[in-house]
């Protein structure tokens, strides 16, 4: 073996240490539940309303401010791989709420331009009593690609007494 | 087998064995890998030669031109890494070094739809509900001001939409207000358009209880290549 033959040597046992290392990195689902006090009223005069102070003050973001509001719930993603640019999906998203809110999710890519503007189509909805559980997807039927670097929020009409409890999201890797 | 032979064989695999644990950190540290194995190697080949007492001519004429070729690795190490750093300050002008680019995707999105829509019967009751909604959402005070509908097309399971806006506020609020207004429609995809100074939406309305089609991952995955 040359002298040659043997630096190669030395450099193959550190890619093929190298890759054991990569190919462990598992790319797995997150799970990842909202308080709903990630929320923000926006519009005119939407500081005057607050959180709910009765029980849920920590946690729920309620309208308590006579008139609907419009809140946007930032969703923080963790998962997707923006070397190999490889698009993700949401196998859930959905969000709890109350009093006749409304919410639609907004998927928007890295350059602002255009949107997904996704609503419910009801099926998997929870309801009980005035709580519901809006659900957007789920993971045997339906999905949504989600681009590389693109954002995604709720947007919630939420009435007067209306609340949003928390919201959740399930991001993974395309099969 | 002579001696430096075996020298350079321990060198080789004590460098392996050393460079391995390291292999976690992420592939940019790669010349700060290489720059330590530089030094290693040559510490390792130093060490060896100073703990035998015998060495010969050869083994330092080995040693010599084991660090020859280091230089020359360094200097070819030193040229791709200018080459890759320039790459990098490039790739890192975009938020994403890999992504389809916008204005590509919206007009593949935009294909998509329009192909979705001409392939689609028209459902004339529900069409003319719909299109009837849509107008009256549109002409609510909220919407009334600064938007002017266009186009309007509605089949089985998709409408869509084109509107001119007379301001940016408009035209952002439109996005807004309007899915959520319309009880008969479901998700929907949009694009702001900015031609000729002509401020517009364009709109793609899925049918309450029915899924806004998704672009085929293949296709997108083809418009990324470079």
């Amino acid at each position: 073996m040359t002298i040659h033959g043997k630096t190669m040597l030395a450099l193959c046992a550190l890619v093929v240490g190298s890759s054991s290392v990569m190919a462990g990195r598992a790319f797995a689902t997150d799970n990842t539940v909202y308080p709903a006090t990630e929320c923000r009223f926006y519009g005119p005069n939407a500081d005057d309303t607050y959180f709910d102070p009765n029980g849920m003050g920590a946690n729920g973001l309620h309208n308590n401010g006579g008139a609907a509001k419009y809140a946007v719930c930032p969703i923080v993603r963790k998962v997707f791989d923006s070397r190999t640019g490889v698009a993700t999906l949401f196998e859930e998203a959905s969000i709890q709420i109350s009093g006749g809110t409304t919410c639609m999710l907004y998927i928007r890519p890295w350059d602002g331009g255009g949107a997904d503007i996704l609503s419910n189509d009801g099926t998997y909805n929870y309801a009980d009593g005035n709580h519901k559980n809006l659900k957007f997807f789920t993971g045997d039927e339906v999905t949504r690609d989600i681009p590389p670097g693109a954002s995604a929020a709720f947007y919630c009409l939420v009435p007067n007494g209306g609340a949003i409890y928390s919201y959740k999201t399930s991001e993974g890797k395309k099969p | 087998m002579k001696a430096w032979h075996a020298l350079i064989l321990f060198a080789g695999v004590a460098l392996g064995l050393m460079l391995a644990p390291r292999a976690s950190v992420p592939a940019r540290a790669t010349d700060h890998d290489a720059e330590d194995m530089t030094s290693r190697e040559t510490d390792v080949a130093a060490s060896a030669h100073a703990a035998s007492p015998k060495q010969d001519l050869a083994t330092n004429a080995a040693l010599a031109k084991i660090l020859e070729r280091l230089d020359r690795l360094e200097a070819q190490r030193d040229e791709s890494g200018a080459a890759r750093a320039a790459t990098a300050h490039r790739e890192a002008d975009r938020p994403e070094a890999s992504l389809l680019d916008g204005a590509v995707s919206r007009r593949l999105h935009t294909a998509m739809f329009e192909r979705a829509l001409a392939a689609e019967p028209r459902d004339s009751a529900w069409a003319r509900q719909t299109e009837t909604e849509i107008n009256e959402v549109l002409r609510s005070d909220e919407l009334a001001a600064g938007n002017k509908v266009t186009r309007m097309e509605c089949k089985k399971t998709l409408c869509k939409l084109e509107i001119e806006h007379a301001t940016q506020a408009a035209a952002d609020l439109l996005p807004m207000s309007l899915p959520m207004s319309l009880t008969s429609m479901g998700s929907a995809w949009y694009v702001q358009n900015d031609e000729h100074g002509q401020l517009s939406s364009l709109f793609y309305f899925a049918r309450k209880g029915t899924q806004l089609p998704q672009m085929p991952r293949e296709e997108l995955a083809a418009a990324a290549q470079p």
